[in-house]
């Protein structure tokens, strides 16, 4: 899986847990989930439950408080799914 | 003590979603028992049911677009929607997002929301598939039973005592009386009352086990339900919510607001299992107690009492929970008076029964008239014998003006509760 498909994928996760108000017309990496995209903090979890199935990975609980901006996401996800792929 | 009216209605019931809808088919006897697909696929004998058609319902009026995806809870969406029916028809504002309203608190109660088929599938991730992990944030705030009650509280933004009751087949009746109470003496202005019952073939399996549902009217879900009937043969289980807006006399005069019934009188209590009484069946001298408590409590006596919507679900109590109200009323067979049974149109919807009956009390109060109690006859011998069947409005609607009306719930475990408005306009 390259970077970008890894994003793509993650952005539409990501977009099935923001309300209208609050879409980004772009995604950019420095949003944060919760003040930016208005995400609901309990919603936060269910993110990860879907990246942890899309990805057929595991997240910990230390890595989800680092998981705050969508570029920490992505951050932590590739180096996850590389480490996989490898 | 303050004195409490009701000032606004909702409700989304088998035979109507919305006060409009339910109205008219509560004049006309219209029945909203269908045929249940899902019971059947489940080898339920009893394969009819009653539920409300939400088809016309913008249900992103009540929830945001991600919300609408994750609440699975009938009950909840129920609640929501006669919630905020009722807000509106009580003439109360829209508050702005980060404004409260301390003097404003609700008592929503449930009989059980957890049993609805999409709970019951999440469940079997943690029992069959082991697999807790994917669970999601969404099951434990439509698990719990004030789900209905905070998701109500959050939408109008209330910010009195938010609470939730469970007392079987009574909980409408007593969220009503918990409410009721609250405002009585001077502890909010207002609560928003009411209670819901979600689709719960899991909780119907259990009646439908224990052969009290109706098995002889699956292709005839009309005639199913026949309170008060010779051929009535049990209760049909439905859903849906009912929602009243209580409100001290002098806010709702200060406002202006419409006011549908003074509650002059509430009472609950319990049989304790004894003389009679067991795990299902009312020992009657609790129930007269509770009775008699609430109409002294009213100070009115017997003879102003025009019309009982009664618990009447089509069991063989029926012909007991006349016999009670007959004693405690103490009247002569022609005085009774009129006395009907929602469940004949609407099925028994379990915890939120009472608050819709209630809804349907004040809209006879203020149209004047006594909703038919379809499918009564042939009245059963024994209550033929008691009272004058003129009482049972079998047929049609009878037109008149209504200035008592006593409410009764009654549950399993032996619990009670009674219920008496007053008309302010009489």
């Amino acid at each position: 899986m390259t970077k970008e498909e890894l994003v793509l994928k993650l952005k539409e996760i990501v977009a099935k847990y923001v309300e209208e108000e609050h879409m980004p017309t772009e995604f950019d990496e420095s949003l944060d989930l919760i003040n930016d995209l208005g995400i609901n903090s309990m919603h936060i979890i269910d993110i990860i439950i879907d990246v942890e199935n899309e990805f057929d990975i595991l997240i910990s609980d230390e890595e989800i408080q680092q998981m705050t901006s969508l570029g920490k996401v992505i951050e932590i996800l590739e180096s996850k799914v590389l480490e996989k792929d490898s | 003590m303050k004195r409490v009216v009701i000032t606004g209605l909702g409700v989304v019931a088998p035979n109507g979603t919305g006060v409009h809808n339910f109205l008219e088919s509560i004049k006309h006897g219209v029945s909203g028992i269908r045929r249940d697909p899902e019971l059947e696929s489940c080898d339920f004998q009893s394969m009819i049911s009653g539920i409300p058609d939400l088809s016309g319902v913008d249900q992103l009026n009540y929830f945001s677009r991600i919300e609408n995806r994750f609440v699975f809870s009938e009950a909840i969406r129920y609640s929501v929607i006669a919630a905020k029916e009722a807000w509106e028809d009580a003439n109360l504002p829209v508050y702005a997002d980060d404004f409260i309203d301390w003097d404003t608190g609700a008592v929503i109660g449930a009989g059980s929301i957890a049993m609805d088929p999409t709970m019951l599938s999440q469940m079997r991730l943690i029992y069959d598939q082991k697999d807790v992990r994917r669970l999601g944030s969404k099951v434990t705030e439509q698990r719990m039973n004030n789900g209905p009650a905070v998701y109500v509280s959050g939408k109008l933004g209330l910010g009195n005592w938010v609470a939730s009751n469970s007392s079987a087949c009574s909980t409408g009746t007593e969220a009503i009386i918990m409410g009721y109470d609250w405002i009585r003496t001077g502890r909010a202005k207002r609560m928003v009352c009411g209670s819901t019952e979600g689709q719960g073939s899991g909780s119907w399996a259990g009646f439908e086990s224990m052969r009290i549902l109706v098995r002889n009217s699956n292709d005839a879900p009309e005639k199913a339900s026949r309170p008060m009937s010779a051929n009535a043969s049990g209760f049909v289980a439905s859903t849906g919510a009912g929602m009243l807006i209580l409100e001290e006399y002098e806010s709702a005069m200060e406002r202006g607001a419409p006011i549908y019934a003074e509650i002059i009188g509430g009472y609950s209590n319990s049989g304790a299992q004894r003389r009679g009484g067991t795990m299902v069946a009312p020992n009657p001298e609790g129930v007269q107690r509770c009775i008699s408590s609430t109409i002294e409590m009213s100070g009115i006596e017997p003879k102003h009492i025009d019309l009982i919507s009664g618990h009447l679900t089509g069991t063989m109590a029926d012909p007991l929970e006349i016999e009670n109200w007959k004693t405690v009323l103490n009247l002569p067979g022609k005085e009774f008076p009129y006395i009907n049974s929602l469940k004949s149109m609407i099925g028994h919807g379990l915890g939120a029964a009472g608050s819709i009956e209630m809804v349907a009390c004040c809209l006879q109060m203020k149209h004047k008239f006594v909703h038919p109690s379809i499918n009564a006859e042939p009245i059963h011998p024994k209550i033929a014998d008691m009272i004058d069947v003129g009482s049972i409005p079998s047929k049609e609607a009878i037109m008149t003006d209504l200035t008592y009306i006593a409410k009764t719930s009654f549950a399993f475990g032996d619990t009670n509760s009674c219920l008496i408005i007053k008309n302010l306009e009489n």
